[in-house]
């Protein structure tokens, strides 16, 4: 008996006996933190810290002993055997830790201690009374994720062959089995065996991992009782890290879409990328509205709940990618970690709402706002759309299931009603990019509206002409062409502006000026770049309203015409390798006669997995892509494409990188925030700025 | 100051009005409702002016694919009921015998179910429903296709 219980303990891969320490150390780690803080003692309270730092490292060794075992090709080990085999490269075999469930549940675990570790070290003498409950808010969530990989979705189950020749998997060894290992994984599938896709899940799980940091500093204050700016000033990066991360996230999953998929597109609304648009937009509420708080004290119920949102939502749509029970399209049984992030929800938003409603009269604020046109209201009106916006993306994917439950009827919402929602939405928005920097705090007088506003009005109305002349004549995509030049043109102003007056006060050149203003004031000029981001992603978004599409079946020779351009089909070859079969169609490209490239549209045909996939090609220019999709080759050489025109697209990438711009100027450390202190009430500290100098 | 008040709170009114006036027209014009293939066949012609969503898998060696255009004609099954789906476009890649579909559009009095979208199982999710071996591995893991369909 006892022999038996040896064997099997045994026969238990180490790593899940370092997952179940970790999950030990972070129980204890919490406790101690709390315990720690009640009975003031010192010494328990930082063992608490340690053990955070303890769980940090043993999330790294299970890592690191996942990884071996995909190097290794270790198919004894079933999540191995699932999502590697021995062709895949080895840059998508270490990917492939994190292709599926129990991989990337293991590595959202460890990229969460990671950041609870960093947070912690940074913030270990400062703030000494929001600490032990940071570290224990942090460590409870750490927990939650060890658990589901301890207890129901294990990275480190093995195959076995039962006497009865079955196989299974299961953590230790089943009664008269033997170790059972297959000659070959089943491979990660080919579609998902592309750069942006190998990168796009650690990037958005930086993402909504990240917000596990200002929700911890969040509770902390609320448990304390500590609401005043300090909770508040230490997260303001913490915050802008993965905001930055899951917006990134995001474009790199359209990149994929856009590449990968092969229909012409990069946002589907689907419901496992509104997973992680609607954190993003509780996120981007929430770095905007706290600027009142730290300026004028102003909505501190609100922004705490915000905070808490999205950290509520980041957990959410971890549930909704990882769990299907959106993306099924029938009453599929819930898969097996459905019930216990249900119950982590319930915990988090139960705890959340208990807590602010506790504090609520401590929250209250008691300034209130003056006047319709104000930075306040602006951000106020930006906090509205966003949160309708949230609203809307959220309704629209959890309808099918509302609806279900209600009134037992299955209806959906698809793409139309997102696009109809969200252009309105996100058409104001743009409109207020341009807007809300620039009105005063407080009280915007008419003479200074025109002051600020009429020439950004009149640029953008001449371009407004000139587009109409141009033969636009769709209303969203005018609206939207003429709000982006409005925008650029604030922003130009604002800089302009500010070098100007550096120029007279501390004669400097213009571009020094520029420069110096960057440095000077990071998060505000910072800000202007990644704004100018967002209005470059919004062309690009617009140009879906001039897209155009052709399909042809051309024969050996024969050419198509899509929009200026000539594709001439020069044949088709069939090729193979032990992995895949290649149909390569060879094509010319002709514009005004001229050839000017040559293309190879492929289709693969993968052996294991029996699944071809699109290669598709692009004839790029920053202005327009061709992009080419061979959907149908043919014994005879012939072939069917579908070519799509899509202008502007590659300004919604060209975007990411200005936002990553933006943001790291205003993560850069700033002299204003450190050397000396500024008094937190409002006016004074925004005295140096042009833009309050012309509004007193 | 009141008067200052009542300007903001209208303001603020207004914008909340209209996202919900947006939300509500965006709505209505865009519901479509999930029904079954033995539901879809029971209807009146006259409800079949309308978009339906369908659910099903595809019956192994139907897909037919022509050769001088995207399109493929191939017949779904759900709880032993089958139709003939007609999809005049590239279907996407994980489209193939046995695959769970989902088309989008509208059933034709020729019962021929004329598809405007096709969605086929979404990778990530679709790899975990084969086992190495037949039926009781994925019986073993609870998380094996067929069962949980």
């Amino acid at each position: 008996m006892m022999a038996d219980l040896f064997s099997f303990l045994n026969s238990i891969d180490v790593g899940h006996y370092i997952l179940i320490l970790a999950l030990a150390t972070a129980f204890y780690g919490a406790m101690a933190a709390v315990v720690g803080d009640r009975t003031k003692r010192e010494e328990l309270l930082r063992s608490g810290e340690q053990a955070l730092f303890a769980v940090s490292l043993l999330l790294t060794l299970a890592l690191v002993l996942l990884m071996r075992q995909f190097l290794t090709h270790n198919f004894h080990n079933e999540y191995v055997a699932g999502y590697s085999n021995r062709a895949m490269p080895l840059f998508y075999t270490v990917t492939a830790v994190w292709g599926g469930q129990k991989g990337s549940l293991l590595f959202w675990g460890w990229l969460l201690s990671l950041y609870a570790a960093t947070a912690v070290y940074v913030n270990r003498d400062k703030n000494r009374e929001l600490m032990p409950y940071v570290v224990a808010t942090l460590l409870a969530g750490a927990f939650f994720f060890i658990m589901l990989n301890v207890a129901v979705s294990q990275p480190f189950e093995k195959l076995w062959r039962l006497s009865d020749g079955r196989v299974l998997a299961a953590l230790g060894r089943p009664e008269h089995a033997v170790p059972f290992a297959p000659a070959d994984g089943r491979g990660l599938n080919p579609l998902l065996q592309h750069p942006a896709m190998a990168i796009h899940p650690p990037v958005l799980y930086l993402g909504f991992v990240g917000f596990s940091v200002p929700f911890a500093f969040a509770i902390a204050a609320l448990i304390t009782g500590r609401l005043g700016g300090a909770w508040l000033k230490s997260i303001r990066r913490w915050t802008l890290v993965p905001w930055f991360f899951l917006g990134i996230g995001m474009l790199l999953g359209g990149k994929w879409a856009y590449m990968e998929l092969g229909w012409g597109g990069y946002w589907a609304w689907d419901p496992v990328e509104n997973a992680a648009l609607i954190p993003w937009l509780t996120g981007t509420a929430f770095l905007h509205s706290v600027m009142i708080q730290e300026k004028k004290n102003m909505l501190r119920v609100w922004n705490m709940v915000l905070i808490l949102l999205t950290y509520t939502l980041c957990i959410f749509g971890t549930f909704l990618t990882r769990s299907g029970v959106v993306s099924s399209v029938h009453s599929f049984a819930l898969s097996n970690i459905g019930p216990m992030f249900i119950g982590y929800l319930v915990v988090i938003i139960a705890v959340s709402t208990g807590l602010v409603l506790y504090r609520l009269p401590a929250l209250k604020s008691e300034s209130h706002f003056d006047s319709v046109v104000s930075r306040e209201s602006a951000f106020l009106i930006n906090n509205l759309l966003f949160l309708g916006a949230t609203f809307a993306v959220l309704w629209g994917t959890l309808f099918p299931i509302i609806s279900e439950a209600v009134r037992g009827v299955k209806v959906t919402v698809a793409e139309p009603f997102f696009n109809s929602v969200m252009v309105p939405i996100g058409l104001f928005l743009l409109f207020l990019t341009g807007v809300g920097p620039l009105v005063a705090w407080r009280k915007t007088s008419p003479r200074l509206l025109k002051k600020i506003f009429l020439k950004p009005t009149a640029v953008a109305l001449v371009g407004l002409v000139v587009l109409w002349f141009y033969g636009i004549r769709h209303v969203y995509a005018l609206i939207s062409f003429t709000l982006a030049i409005f925008v650029t043109a604030t922003i130009v102003s604002e800089f302009h502006r500010g070098a100007r007056a550096r120029m007279r006060a501390n004669q400097e050149d213009y571009l020094t000026g520029v420069f110096r203003l960057l440095q000077k004031n990071k998060r505000r000029y910072g800000g202007y770049i990644v704004h100018f981001g967002i209005v470059v992603m919004f062309i690009g978004f617009t140009g879906k309203a001039f897209n155009s599409e052709k399909e042809s079946h051309l024969k050996l020779r024969e050419s198509m015409e899509i929009r200026g351009y000539t594709l001439k089909h020069l044949g088709i070859t069939r090729l193979q390798d032990p992995n895949k079969i290649v149909w390569q169609a060879t094509m010319e490209v002709y514009r005004d006669g001229k050839k000017i490239n040559t293309i190879y549209p492929n289709k693969h045909y993968y052996r294991v997995q029996e699944q071809p996939t699109t290669e598709v090609v692009l004839h790029s220019t920053l202005l327009h892509d061709l992009y080419v999709v061979l959907a149908q080759p043919n014994e005879d050489r012939s072939a069917v494409y579908k070519v799509y025109f899509n202008p502007l697209v590659n300004l919604v990438w060209l975007s990411g990188l200005i936002i990553v711009i933006g943001t790291f100027v205003i993560l850069l450390p700033d002299p204003r925030e450190t050397p000396r202190k500024r008094p937190r009430t409002g006016s004074g500290a925004s005295a140096k700025e042009p833009m309050s100098e012309a509004s007193t | 100051m009141h008067g200052k008040k009542i300007r903001v709170a209208v303001a603020f009114a207004v914008v909340i009005g209209v996202l919900a006036w947006i939300l509500i027209t965006g709505f209505n014009q865009n519901m479509h409702y999930y029904i079954t293939i033995d539901e879809l066949k029971a209807m009146e012609t006259t409800a079949l002016a309308k978009n339906y969503r369908v659910k099903g898998h595809v019956v192994p060696g139907s897909i037919e694919r022509r050769t001088d255009a995207a399109e493929v004609r191939f017949r779904m099954v759900e709880n032993g009921q089958e139709m003939t789906v007609l999809y005049s476009n590239i279907p996407p890649d994980t489209f193939k015998d046995k695959a769970e579909v989902l088309v989008e559009g509208r059933y034709t009095e020729d019962g021929v179910f004329v598809a405007q979208h096709l969605m086929a199982k979404c990778p990530s999710k679709y790899e975990s429903a084969e086992g190495y071996e037949s039926g009781p591995y994925q019986d073993a893991t609870g998380n094996g296709s067929e069962a949980a369909y």
